[in-house]
């Protein structure tokens, strides 16, 4: 009781003199201990677009409206309110960081309190003192808002930027007006994407090496972190680091996906204010993120978090400094086992560190993906073994092109020796050439230019498989590295007449580096349109409008490639109530084009997508592509992934055996108009295939079969959806497109206008060419327009593929289900795989009379036989394959902890005699798949009706399981 | 709300219009009402109108678990507390909750608090005083500045007016209509909160055992009407001046989540 009364006391004293908070209108300043010298540069704060060029960042998301504060060392943007980006509801947020005049590789960072989307700051205001820049004295930006939807929680963050401060100073507060106890934190969220920043860990077991981030076991995963920091692999690119300024902890998690760090997650009650504050930090570029951890630990020593040291030294190969870049070396550095700090050593091989003082520093240096050497840090040089130079080129008919080549060790030695990882993390490649994400060379493979492309790679007997995509032959060639040896190798390729004259090839969903998920440089991810052999490009960048427009042109390829600027509408923030499902959902991923790119405007022109179903969706982007534009449902069945949904139809549980009806629970709502014009269910192009394997087409098929047979008429794509060099290969797969206009002369109308009838092909490394019509006689190719056949008419089916790409069975689709034409010996192989004969594999033509009794559809697809896959959870598509290889798909082909799949292609084979073997060397997973598009079938000519679900697989609709919310 | 509080107040009359000589309704406490409180530091903790002089130790908890919500709020809680008569129509007392334990969860987010504090002052006047029949107004206040979040500065109190009649032989009538505030004030702002209430409880009394049921209705805490709060409850003489009790309380509708709140205490009568 004692101790009671004394707090009390305490209490009543400090009760008595309130303290000065942003959400009462004074803010305090944040890191008020925080003291940094330099000799100023004039500020800047104000609109972005009004910035002196030298503190703007390179690749930044800035709209012209937006704020852009400066000191001339770091450059911040945070977006105006209205301007909403990536996950964060609002603007208000960081969405631009990075030293002054260099590169933004921020997506964005914005402030939450939990997972839900209501958790989300929302801000509403903006303010900046911008009297203080006149005097170059400290400039802030205020932001002010409640958590999205709840009015009675209050939010505020306060953006601090000093003369000299080599980062932010940052206070967010959050007040609890609500009845209710919560368990709430305040975190700064950063959205890496998987594919770009890497974030670094200064916690045992970790550095790189970042546990699962799972976010049902969030509160468990929550731990305190000294500092954080994270850097993008490429030499370009800086670093970022965030400290608390209490000199404590940051709480958090760190991911490839995102990272979130701030308080502790804390008891809230009524009336409670939380309060965070910390100091986040840009610097250095292509130096790892030494840099930013340089200056938090720098900053952390001012805050009392400890003194700190510096550790230094030279890395040399074959006796040469040996440096300048993330493949040559990269350290990282361990003070008692923990690691601390990760460095790449500059061009000379030197690099030094800062580090928390009074531990034994050790260095653990990695190069080309592999520990080569762990020593303790002294000062002195670090022996790291030199790598071989391959040079290679890649002709046809002897004139130099762009190509791809994939290397592969040539025996188990080299593959032992040379299989690495980005510091024990992410995907294992043999060799590792680079980070697998960052530009060529990634993983095991690298652009070649016409000019000649020089790689380092660790000594070894390698095969060089190079590829300018299917509509060429493959080449490979056996080489033997040796260290300090340049060793040149050329490698012809042959175009191979697969391709009707006058089809265009085109890949109508890729990333770059404007998605948040690519880090993949514009220049390289042009260069690989050529060297796939695409000729048509929708620019599909998530949420932000691109067209590569000045890399195309820049790269001299403007007459050898045409790209629409296009966009991939991404929905983030979970919303959707779903019958039958706990929590809220989004509508998954739809392709546009074409779109002009707005400069300046936020998202560069592409409205806002957030909390709307597609038929709204629809509505607000069809006056921007145009009556011949292209709204394409994106792999309408793909699994969610980070708790967003990525297929609409998966989304909303779409029941391919069900009729669409009104009041279906699922189904109905492809009816729904949900702002009055288009339906949910108006795109114009469904993507069957996505990626090389054959997953989402062996699930999109029975969707679009079932979308078909009820008059819902979409013709279908086939698209890479590639975001690097090394996640899905562009042009894998493709379509080919009876467009009626050339690459030269590109008509991006007529283009639309062929795709949206149907009239193309979509395959990876298949092409189904499909006629009706008489023998001998006249005969029309696809096309959506209902054909009304006569006495005598076939269907003439002629399958191609490259030598190197299997084939064994063609099928046939209707809406009644799936007939094999031919498989096995009936189809025709070709007699060398590195060849050029043999790329027909199958011509044939059935008569349509007995085919077809009433109106239906059909289409016929070529490939490869699809592996055995089962509908475990019995909602009409199939979700495993036979994982276990047993020969039955059940319970033991699932993985754990989930319910079903996955549903995959067999593992790449490593068999030389294996059918699939020469395709993974330069496509990995590749499972070849390809189909024409349906052609309707009018018996009477009476106009075409939908023939319906087959009764066998019609299905009641069912009631809703579980609790509505 | 309205039904509830004519249903009291038509008990009540009937209570006062019985008026005869005969035992005292006050006479054994083992017949007070058991406190179900939902709100924090047991602000809204029910009692009878009879006056004592005893002292207390009491264990509660409370449970709330919005799984579509996603959110979560758990905790228990152990306080003492006296009750002193001063004469025969006042008495005065003081709760302080020794610790208390919560758990919240919103969506995955979990976070517990381990605490101690408030200090709440309690005083009670007998208002009109009959052998089968009693009339009180009572009082509690949270004294501001008592927990050891130092913080965030609260208070909160009720003020009702409580009556306790006899209804029959073995049955005593427990009734209440007052107000619960609360208000609480940190760097980022104040909230304050109020709740009208009223309910009545039967409380059954077969010789060292009573058995309660009762009911509540409670508005405006959470912006209209808050809950019917169903209460039951049991209590055991346990020798001469010692009783133990059990209460449980579970909200029905309403915009008050809470989903129980049990009570388990000890009382020694001075």
């Amino acid at each position: 009781m004692g101790r009671l009364i004394a707090v009390a006391v305490a209490a009543a004293a400090a009760g008595a003199c309130r303290h000065d908070t942003c959400l009462e209108g004074k803010c305090p300043a944040p890191c008020a201990q925080l003291a940094f010298t330099c000799a100023a540069k004039p500020m800047y704060a104000g609109r972005a677009a009004d910035a002196p060029v030298a503190y703007r960042l390179l690749h930044g998301n800035a709209a012209d409206d937006d704020t852009l504060i400066s000191n001339g060392i770091v450059t911040a943007v945070i977006s105006a309110p209205g301007n909403a980006n990536d996950l964060a509801p609002t603007g208000g947020n960081l969405i631009d960081f990075g030293p002054a005049g260099g590169v933004d590789d921020l997506t964005i960072t914005y402030q939450l309190s939990g997972i839900l989307p209501d958790d989300a700051f929302a801000y509403t205001s903006i303010s900046i003192e911008k009297d203080a820049v006149e005097q170059g004295d400290v400039v802030r930006v205020t932001v002010r808002g409640t958590l999205d939807g709840r009015r009675q929680v209050p939010v505020v963050t306060q953006y601090e930027l000093g003369p000299c401060d080599p980062g932010l100073r940052v206070r967010s507060e959050l007040f609890n007006g609500t009845a209710d106890t919560h368990a709430w934190m305040i975190a700064d969220t950063s959205h890496w994407g998987k594919r770009r920043v890497v974030p670094f860990s200064p916690a045992r077991g970790q550095g790189y090496v970042l546990p699962e981030l799972s976010l049902i076991e969030l509160a468990d995963l929550w731990v305190p972190y000294d500092y954080a920091s994270g850097a993008t692999p490429a030499a370009e690119s800086g670093a970022y680091g965030a400290v608390a300024c209490d000199g404590g902890s940051l709480s958090g998690v760190n991911d490839l996906e995102i990272s979130a760090l701030g308080s502790p997650m804390t008891l809230v009650e009524p009336g409670e204010t939380l309060a965070l504050e910390r100091f986040l930090v840009a610097a250095g570029a292509g130096a790892g993120p030494a840099p930013a951890i340089d200056a938090v630990l720098a900053a952390r020593a001012q805050l009392g978090g400890g003194a700190t040291s510096t550790v230094s030294g030279r890395v040399v190969a074959g006796g040469m400094p040996f440096g300048g870049d993330v493949r040559r070396a990269s350290i990282v550095v361990r003070v008692d086992g923990r690691p601390v700090s990760a460095v790449v050593p500059a061009a000379d091989g030197t690099f030094a560190a800062t580090v928390p003082a009074g531990g034994a520093a050790e260095l653990e240096v990695w190069s080309f993906g592999r520990e080569v050497a762990r020593v303790a840090a002294g000062g002195g040089d670090v022996e790291v073994p030199l790598p071989a130079t391959l040079q290679v080129s890649v002709t046809e008919r002897a004139t130099p092109i762009y190509a791809i080549v994939a290397l592969h060790p040539a025996d188990e030695a080299t593959r032992a020796a040379v299989t690495g990882t980005f510091h024990g993390s992410g995907l294992a490649c043999a060799p590792w050439l680079g980070p697998p994400q960052n530009g060529s060379p990634a993983c095991n493979r690298a652009i070649v230019d016409p000019q000649g492309t020089e790689l380092e790679v660790p000594p070894g007997k390698y095969r060089v498989y190079a590829t300018a995509g299917p509509e060429h032959t493959l080449a490979v060639a056996e080489v033997e590295l040796v260290a300090g040896e340049v060793t040149p190798v050329a490698l012809a390729l042959q175009k191979l007449d697969i391709v009707p004259a006058g089809w265009l090839t085109a890949d109508l969903h890729v990333h770059g580096r404007a998605s948040f998920d690519s880090g993949f440089p514009d220049e390289d991810r042009v260069k690989t349109f050529a060297a796939a052999g695409v000729q048509v490009i929708a620019a599909t960048d998530h949420d932000v409008i691109g067209d590569y427009s000045e890399t195309v042109r820049a790269l001299g390829l403007d007459g050898r490639i045409a790209v629409m600027g296009g966009l991939e509408a991404t929905q983030l923030i979970p919303w959707l109530d779903v019958p039958g499902e706990d929590v809220p959902r989004v509508i998954g991923h739809f392709n546009f084009w074409p779109l002009q790119r707005v400069p300046g405007s936020p998202r560069a022109g592409a409205p806002s997508d957030e909390r709307m179903e597609p038929g709204t969706l629809f509505d607000r982007m069809a006056p921007l592509v145009g009556d011949g534009g292209v709204m394409m449902l994106n792999h309408p069945w793909d699994e969610p992934l980070f708790g967003r949904d990525l297929g609409y139809l998966r989304a909303i549980k779409f029941d391919p055996r069900r009729a669409i009806v009104e009041g279906d629970p699922a189904n109905g709502a492809l009816l729904r108009r949900p702002s009055g014009q288009h339906r949910n269910a108006d795109w114009n192009l469904i993507e069957i295939l996505n990626g090389a394997d054959q997953t989402e087409m062996q699930k999109g098929r029975v969707l679009w079969a079932s979308l078909l047979a009820q008059g819902f008429i979409a013709a279908g794509a086939g698209n890479s959806d590639s975001h690097s060099l090394s996640d899905a290969q562009l042009g894998w797969a493709r379509n080919w497109v009876d467009a009626g206009t050339t690459v030269a002369a590109f008509d991006a109308r007529k283009f639309d206008d062929a795709v949206r009838d149907g009239r193309m092909v979509a395959g990876n490394g298949v092409i189904v060419l499909v006629e009706i019509g008489q023998v001998g006689g006249r005969r029309r190719g696809l096309g959506l327009t209902p054909y009304v056949p006569v006495a005598g008419d076939s269907v003439f089916v002629t399958v191609l593929a490259p030598p190197w790409v299997p084939v064994d069975e063609v099928r046939l689709v209707t809406s009644k289900g799936t007939e094999v034409l031919a498989s096995g010996g009936e189809l025709m192989q070709p007699p060398d795989p590195f060849g050029t004969a043999g790329t027909v594999r199958y011509r044939a033509s059935f008569a349509l009379a007995g085919k077809f009794a009433a109106d239906d559809f059909f289409f016929v697809e070529a490939g490869l036989r699809y592996p055995l896959a089962a509908d475990l959870d019995d909602d009409g598509v199939p979700d495993t394959t036979d994982n276990n290889g047993d020969g039955v798909v059940d319970a033991a082909d699932v993985e754990p902890d989930e319910d079903t799949g996955p549903i995959q292609a067999p593992p790449d084979p490593t068999d030389p005699a294996h059918p699939r073997f020469l395709v993974t060397r330069v496509v990995p997973g590749a499972y070849p798949e390809g189909f024409a598009n349906p052609i309707l079938i009018d018996v009477d000519g009476n106009g075409w009706t939908p023939p319906g679900l087959p009764a066998a697989r019609k299905r009641p609709a069912a009631a809703p399981r579980g609790r509505a919310r | 709300m309205i039904r509830g509080a004519a249903f009291a107040a038509c008990a009540i009359a009937a209570a006062f219009a019985r008026v005869a000589a005969a035992d005292d309704v006050c006479a054994d406490a083992v017949t007070d009402p058991v406190a179900t409180p939902l709100r924090d530091a047991r602000i809204d903790a029910q009692r009878g109108a009879c006056l004592r002089s005893e002292v207390a130790a009491a264990i509660g908890a409370h449970a709330l678990i919005d799984t579509p919500g996603f959110h979560g709020f758990l905790g228990g809680d152990v306080t003492l507390r006296g009750r002193f008569r001063l004469g025969e129509r006042v008495e005065v007392g003081a709760l302080a909750r020794v610790v208390d334990y919560a758990f919240a969860q919103t969506a995955v987010n979990k976070a517990t608090a381990l605490r101690f504090g408030p200090l709440v002052l309690e005083a009670a006047v007998a208002a009109v005083r009959s052998p089968r029949a009693q009339l009180a107004v009572v009082a509690a206040l949270e004294v501001p500045a008592t927990r050891d979040d130092t913080d965030t500065t609260r208070t909160g109190g009720q003020l009702a007016a409580v009556f306790t009649g006899e209804l029959a032989r073995r049955w005593t009538l427990h009734a209440r209509i007052g107000a619960t505030g609360a208000a609480a004030s940190s760097a980022g702002g104040e909230t304050r909160r109020l709740g009208l209430r009223g309910g009545a409880d039967a409380v059954w009394r077969g010789g060292r055992r009573a058995l309660l049921v009762g009911a509540e209705l409670q508005a405006g805490w959470h912006d209209g009407f808050d809950t019917t709060l169903v209460r039951a409850g049991y209590v055991q003489r346990l020798g001469a001046a010692w009783r133990g009790v059990v209460g449980l309380g579970v909200p029905i509708g309403g915009n008050d989540r809470t989903n129980a709140a049990v009570d388990l205490g000890v009382v020694r009568t001075l």
